[in-house]
């Protein structure tokens, strides 16, 4: 998947003044953005589902709020995390499986076995890191999305990115190690 | 330099994120240490598979993008309704209306043949669409912040209802089971019970007889008026 377009600027002016046709051209271009990064994050379709839903529901209510000479992506991948953040801790209150074990594959633009597998090896990896080192790493690694802009996106330093990086990395690869085993 | 240390750098250098110094180094180092060339190999492996995830990422499709974007579409506009109303696709429109129409002669076909009540009807996709639509878009209504209000009293008294946003939370809360039909349904009390399915919502009724074709917000929330005006 493509890195995340930046959408011009007059489509979000445009949705400042509530037009409803430039919120329908916002919406077509980041469904699948959005929802991918939910998908990886929550590794299950319904909430990635429900993260989708209610991210554009609150870029409606809030845009009005954002700053035009900001990146919008950024903005937007911020109200992501941070739903999906939200998803993480209710699933730990109810003290659910982290990846359901059912969780079927998403729609794919290939859809063969060695995409199946390569999902299921990282679904697995990804699994068992802490919630900030799964968020980095996704971001970062499985968006391809710069380090500066991971530090926007979660409202913290490069250094600490860096640092999540570098344990999520160190931990997957040990994951890795004992799967391979 | 050690090992530990080196470490931290083929991560970095993986991610393409190593100073030209540090380069020089591990490069250095890698010359002499098979167990960090080992290690490095490993990360390649890795760098691979994440290279193809990212190549395939997960993806909606039309099916399932235009179901959300409706639900979306009807959630904002619910919530700023006038200008947001050309949202809704005109096509969207008609085959809502056509389905409604089908549904409507099932419903009364159905009644006709068997004589008597269906607790539970298995709906289409496209009713499943409708209901959900209708589920998120009165989320943002002054009926579901009485509703939420109603919510936490009642919760006090260990009635199972849900609110919020999101399509699938009241509707997930159905945590019985029918024996005879199977139907999933939510208890609300003694007798009245909230009927559904996980994903195949039915029609709802009060499940001791008597009938309703109200909304399932609706049905919840007049409920509760009722119960909260005794």
């Amino acid at each position: 998947m493509a890195s995340i377009p930046e959408i011009d600027n007059h489509i979000i002016r445009q949705c400042q003044t509530r037009d409803a046709d430039a919120f329908r051209s916002l919406v077509m271009a980041y469904t699948n953005y959005v929802y991918a990064l939910a998908y990886r994050i929550l590794w299950n379709e319904q909430d990635a589902e429900d993260v989708v839903q209610e991210t554009f529901f609150r870029v409606w209510k809030s845009i009005k709020r954002f700053e035009v000479d900001r990146k919008f992506s950024t903005w937007l991948y911020t109200i992501v995390t941070n739903l999906c953040r939200d998803n993480l801790r209710k699933r730990k209150r109810k003290n659910e499986n982290e990846v359901p074990r059912d969780c079927q594959r998403p729609a794919r633009e290939v859809n063969d076995d060695l995409s199946n597998l390569t999902l299921d090896i990282v679904k697995q990896l990804a699994a068992g890191l802490p919630d900030t080192q799964r968020i980095v790493f996704v971001l970062r690694d499985l968006q391809d999305i710069p380090i500066r802009d991971v530090a926007l996106i979660l409202s913290t330093t490069e250094n600490a990115v860096k640092s999540n990086l570098y344990y999520a990395r160190k931990a997957l690869r040990e994951k890795y190690k004992q799967i391979n085993s | 330099m050690q090992c530990d240390e080196i470490e931290e750098l083929l991560y970095l250098h993986r991610a393409g994120e190593l100073e030209p110094g540090e380069h020089q180094i591990l490069t250095d180092h890698l010359k002499t240490c098979s167990a960090c060339r080992e290690m490095l190999a490993e990360l390649k492996q890795l760098d691979t598979i994440f290279d193809l995830e990212r190549s395939v990422a997960p993806d909606l499709g039309r099916d399932l993008d235009s179901d959300i974007l409706s639900a979306i579409y009807a959630a904002v506009q619910e919530s700023d309704t006038g200008s947001m109303s050309k949202l809704i696709p005109h096509w969207l429109t008609e085959r809502a209306l056509w389905f409604a129409l089908v549904v409507f002669l099932g419903i009364l076909g159905i009644s006709f043949a068997t004589e008597q009540y269906i607790a539970i009807k298995k709906i289409t996709t496209l009713e499943e669409k409708m209901v959900d639509q209708a589920v998120v878009s009165l989320q943002e209504t002054s009926l579901t912040g009485r509703l939420a209000g109603l919510y936490s009293r009642y919760q006090k008294r260990n009635l199972e209802i849900g609110t919020g946003r999101g399509k699938s939370i009241l509707l997930s809360k159905l945590n019985s089971t029918d024996v005879a039909t199977g139907a999933k349904f939510l208890r609300l009390s003694d007798g009245v019970h909230l009927v559904g399915t996980e994903r195949k919502r039915g029609l709802l009724s009060d499940y001791s007889g008597i009938k309703t074709d109200a909304h399932p917000y609706e049905f919840v929330y007049q409920f509760l008026v009722q119960e909260e005006q005794k």
